[in-house]
């Protein structure tokens, strides 16, 4: 018997029958994998604690810990330690250990005039978030760690729109979306825009205007749909036309 | 205080968890959390405990991203509370467990904005802190997982002791009381001959009871492993290891293939 055997008789067998026949004879890749089951595990465990049918509520998920041992160990394993929790059987440590969390960043001064670029970027898109997509700011500041680490291993903060769109991959969330937006956006001004052309649009009742066409094709450049850009344009320069002076610290006067 | 709430300041209390302010919004939050199955005071004790560690875990995960703030360092201190217990419990040496619950804290904050489903965050964090165990401490784990196999047949010889009933057959080991056979727990589907069929190419292959139940209950019954576990006084880590070897004999049985080859004809 081998898996093409086994899948051209599916219609034949009952369902768990063929499932048991999977686990024994199919090696070949299935439709849910590794990743997504491993991604599942945590609510799978947190089911069978409460005793719900996890067959019934995460069907593949179960089926393919049925057939796949590496999942499985790590499933059985991480339940394992979850029951012994909830049995009260864990051991205590020593109550004196702590951790050194010299790894995490310094706590913050502070806010000074003088902010880093990344900063005031990261200090717009929560500004702005009330009116794009409210329910995300709180996850806002653990994307944009990720997202300006990335930015500082590319060894500088001025990056093309390609290289842009390439640090967007894995931003299909709307926190990183707008932070990702916020900075295109910013770091378009802050290369093409001088001190006194702000000032002068500032002063001419344009800069709301050139801003929002301004963010919204560097939005678009870097990768973001055109009616997310238009919001988003939309929102940003809303912001800089009633705060001229927090964009303005940052431009060349040159 | 109302009743709800008390469940979930008992649970939050339980674990030292002082991150879930301001407490109003907190409890809102448990309360939506809970309100798609109806109001929160007629919730069961074991849902409001339930939609309380799923919000904490939303919490905890933002606090673990507010940069420069105290919030996240409280945040990393009550990561450390929760997995160091289970470091200790899965290497059973105290200064292994710190340095793997260390270097799991370094991971879950490099890799913070990788977890996708910030409601399981605690269960995602211990899954960091299983897979540094095991690749930077594998044999000592690997030890523990053996002589947590063992712990299992013990404490079940102890209850047995206790209450005078320990024979030979219950000592080693011990032996499920099942109200039927293995054999007749099977789905409607499969009764009557290809029920027998199945029943009797899996004994011939297995040679082992036990390894027959497992099979049975994993696949057909599509029962959950930790009920698979409790019925047969063991634990999940050795319902996977049985499952696992049964496979393995399956797959090098001629016996299981012709029947399937008879059925698929």
């Amino acid at each position: 018997m081998n898996s093409e055997q086994l899948h051209a008789a599916r219609a034949k067998l009952p369902a768990a029958v063929f499932r048991l026949g999977n686990a024994v004879w199919n090696d070949t890749a299935e439709t849910f994998g590794h990743e997504a089951c491993r991604a599942a595990l945590p609510a799978l465990v947190d089911a069978e604690l409460a005793g719900e049918a996890i067959a019934k509520l995460f069907p593949n998920v179960k089926h393919h810990l049925d057939r796949c041992d590496g999942c499985a160990f790590e499933y059985a394993e991480l339940l394992d330690v979850a029951l012994a929790a909830q049995r009260g059987a864990l051991p205590q440590p020593d109550p004196n250990a702590s951790p050194d969390l010299s790894f995490l960043p310094a706590q913050a001064a502070a806010p000074s005039a003088a902010s880093s670029l990344p900063d005031r970027v990261l200090a717009w898109t929560h500004s702005l978030l009330p009116n794009l997509t409210p329910d995300v700011s709180r996850v806002l500041d653990t994307y944009a760690h990720a997202f300006f680490d990335r930015l500082a291993k590319s060894a500088t903060l001025q990056l093309e729109p390609r290289v842009l769109r390439e640090q967007a991959v894995g931003y299909d969330n709307f926190a990183g979306t707008w932070l990702f937006a916020t900075y295109a956006a910013t770091q378009d001004v802050v290369q093409h825009v001088s001190r006194a052309e702000w000032q002068s649009w500032h002063a001419s009742a344009a800069l709301q205007r050139r801003v929002e066409s301004r963010a919204r094709t560097a939005a678009e450049q870097a990768g973001i749909s055109p009616d997310t850009a238009a919001r988003f344009a939309q929102a940003y320069a809303a912001y800089h036309a009633a705060r001229p002076t927090e964009m303005q610290a940052l431009l060349s006067s040159s | 205080m109302e009743n709800w709430k008390t469940i979930v300041e008992n649970e939050l209390n339980k674990h030292g968890w002082e991150l879930a302010e301001p407490r109003a919004e907190f409890l809102e939050r448990v309360a939506q959390s809970v309100s798609a199955n109806g109001d929160p005071r007629t919730a069961s004790e074991l849902t409001l405990q339930r939609a309380t560690v799923r919000c904490y875990c939303e919490t905890l995960f933002e606090a673990g991203g507010a940069q420069r703030s105290a919030a996240q360092q409280r945040a990393f201190k009550e990561l450390w509370d929760y997995l160091l217990p289970r470091a200790l419990y899965r290497l059973h040496d105290g200064q292994m467990a710190r340095d793997a619950t260390q270097h799991a804290l370094i991971k879950i904050w490099e890799k913070l904005a990788t977890c996708s489903a910030p409601a399981g965050f605690l269960g995602w964090c211990d899954q960091i802190l299983l897979n540094v165990v095991r690749d930077e401490f594998r044999a000592r784990f690997e030890k523990r997982v053996t002589e947590r196999g063992i712990e299992y047949v013990e404490r079940n010889q102890d209850t047995y002791q206790m209450n005078g009933e320990l024979t030979r057959d219950e000592a080693s080991p011990p032996q499920p009381e099942r109200k039927e056979p293995a054999s007749d727990l099977l789905s409607d589907a499969l009764r009557g001959p290809m029920r027998d069929a199945l029943v009797a190419a899996l004994h011939t292959c297995l040679e082992n009871e036990r390894l027959v139940q497992v099979v049975l209950d994993v696949f057909l019954e599509d029962k959950n492993y930790a009920e698979i576990a409790r019925q047969m006084d063991t634990s999940p880590l050795n319902v996977q290891v049985m499952k696992s070897r049964a496979l393995k004999k399956l797959r090098e049985c001629s016996v299981l293939a012709q029947l399937y080859e008879d059925w698929s004809a």
